[in-house]
């Protein structure tokens, strides 16, 4: 079946065009946040996040 | 630091508003930042940028670097767009490519974080998610590469392709969804949905990415030949900790689009292809997003009431019959692979199967915080709502890129599914994928970091040193280009920038459509 497929391929039956492209990635916005101070002291979680794209 | 971790471009170069571009900064305003730094002076600068620098405490030069961007040896970006992090993949053409790059890239802003937080005495939490719970929603980008003239076929508010993809990107989020408590921006209330993002659009098209945010995004920026190429740049879904999700909300898009731009439904037109006119894609967009069953009749379309499960499960028979069962000459093995992962997870998801709680980020949150919910309540007696403080915390903590984030945790424990193995992600953590532009790129920031005078994504400039003779070039790069197959020879045993710059003319000159 697959010798068919690439004969029939060969002679222009197909759908698909290998050179046609299929490239892709993606960017991605992160959180960001701060926690507690290092040395030990206890202060709240505070955060402050800026509206993104 | 995470220029220094990995051997990155650092976009600092002595007097970078002598420059052609400044790349993702390319205004008047980041020039006079450049010169403040350079000068040390905070007078020269905007009043805007001025009153930052003082607010925060720090030099000049300092805010300086926090601008610019990095162009990492994978090939990738790493950047601050505005006031938040932000990174990019190199160009890929494997949905595991991007998967693993994603990945690499959470390890590499990390160990910064980590870094930083020594020097600034503070814990610091990075988090990949799309949504702050309060009103704010940051961005998933996805990207790709389309043939020009489909491109504008797509954007056309008539056309059929139009609609197709619409159908598609608003019920995918049935397998790509991060999961979120409760609703936001006035959106009908709920306790749990599938969609960090689905309350934060409102438009089905338009140019705007910060406010009024459409499914269709008009921005044209082909970064590549503009009479071959459009980029079409989707900002409607959610990031993912999953890395099934990732690969399928990435593969199956460019699957369908690249079946739609082989004009399917012009050579078959299968009955159920009504199935794909869908009428306010927007409402269907949110109401899908609160259907945590997937399979009530939501969508209006020319077909009669659908779900979205029957929207993909539609798309699937149209992608099997066009990748699997046509004579089609695609032999990658990805694109089988994300045929048949996609059919599977549909079919669990009509069953209802608990599998789904290993795989997919909404399904696995949602889990974690109904154990919760049922636990507390086991112990205490106490009943949790999805109001609770701990809840919305976890909702957060999930996304923590940080070994202690929840998704990371529970990946440790065995309890999820993943798709690629340390040692793929730990390669690109270094490498770029070698079957796009993206490889001679991450050559040249490996080898010739010094030489370099700007690079970005479609071009790079260097000089040519041969012997006396001296000269520059800004070389073009087009995104199927400049590959390892195509221009790996520049790199065979050179060891001096002027032996590289011999065998870059010899192949410039004889082969320059190789880049």
């Amino acid at each position: 079946m697959k010798q068919y497929r690439n004969l029939l391929a060969d002679v222009g039956f197909d759908y698909g065009d290998p050179d046609l492209p299929m490239v892709f990635g993606s960017e991605t916005e992160f959180g960001f946040a701060y926690g507690k101070v290092l040395d030990g002291s206890r202060e709240s979680f505070s955060s402050y996040y800026q509206n993104g794209g | 630091m995470a220029a220094n971790n990995t051997g990155a471009f650092v976009r600092d170069p002595e007097k970078p508003w002598e420059r052609e571009g400044l790349n993702h900064f390319e205004t008047e305003e980041m020039k006079q930042i450049a010169k403040g730094a350079a000068s040390g002076n905070v007078h020269c600068l905007p009043e805007r940028i001025k009153n930052e620098i003082l607010r925060i405490g720090i030099s000049p030069e300092d805010f300086h670097l926090g601008q610019v961007g990095i162009n990492l040896p994978d090939g990738a970006r790493l950047y601050i767009d505005g006031s938040h992090i932000e990174a990019s993949t190199s160009e890929c053409r494997d949905p595991r490519q991007v998967v693993c790059l994603e990945k690499a890239m959470e390890r590499i802003i990390y160990e910064a974080a980590l870094q930083a937080q020594e020097i600034c005495g503070r814990q610091i939490f990075i988090f990949k998610n799309n949504t702050d719970g309060r009103g704010n929603s940051y961005g998933y980008h996805q990207n790709f590469a389309l043939l020009r003239n489909f491109f504008e076929e797509l954007l056309n508010e008539g056309s059929f392709w139009r609609q197709a993809w619409l159908s598609f990107i608003i019920s995918d989020q049935i397998y790509t969804g991060g999961g979120k408590v409760g609703s936001e921006k006035g959106g009908k209330e709920c306790d749990y949905q599938i969609s960090q993002r689905a309350d934060h659009i409102s438009a089905v098209c338009g140019h705007d990415t910060m406010d009024k945010r459409p499914l269709i995004n008009y921005r044209d920026e082909p970064l590549a030949d503009r009479d071959k190429w459009g980029r079409l740049h989707v900002i409607c879904g959610d990031s993912n900790m999953s890395e099934i999700a990732t690969c399928l909300k990435i593969g199956a898009k460019a699957l369908v689009l690249n079946m739609l731009q082989h004009q399917y439904f012009t050579r078959e037109k299968p009955d159920e292809y009504k199935n794909l006119f869908i009428s306010d894609p927007v409402g269907a967009f949110k109401a899908i997003s609160r259907d945590l069953t997937c399979q009530k009749p939501l969508l209006f379309t020319a077909n009669g009431k659908k779900s979205a499960l029957e929207i993909q499960k539609t798309w699937s028979a149209f992608l099997r019959n066009f990748y699997l069962h046509s004579f089609c000459r695609y032999r990658n093995r990805w694109i089988g692979e994300v045929v048949e992962k996609r059919e599977q997870i549909l079919k669990w998801t009509e069953k209802h199967d608990r599998i789904l709680d290993s795989i997919l980020d909404w399904r696995i949150k949602r889990r974690m915080i109904k154990t919760y919910i049922r636990t507390g309540f086991k112990k205490r007696g106490q009943k949790i709502t999805y109001q609770n403080e701990n809840v919305r915390t976890m909702d957060i903590s999930y996304h923590d890129i940080g070994p202690d984030g929840f998704f990371n945790r529970y990946n440790q424990l065995g309890n999820v599914e993943n798709l690629v193995g340390e040692s793929d992600i730990q390669n690109y953590m270094g490498n770029s994928p070698e079957n796009t532009r993206a490889w001679l790129r991450g050559q040249l920031i490996k080898h010739y970091p010094f030489y370099l005078t700007d690079i970005d994504w479609a071009m790079a400039s260097f000089p040519i040193i041969i012997g006396d003779f001296k000269d520059k070039i800004r070389l073009k790069m087009e995104p199927l280009g400049s590959t390892m197959d195509k221009v790996g020879d520049l790199f065979d045993g050179t060891k001096t920038f002027e032996q590289f710059c011999e065998q870059f003319v010899s192949l410039y000159l004889n082969r320059k459509e190789n880049f």
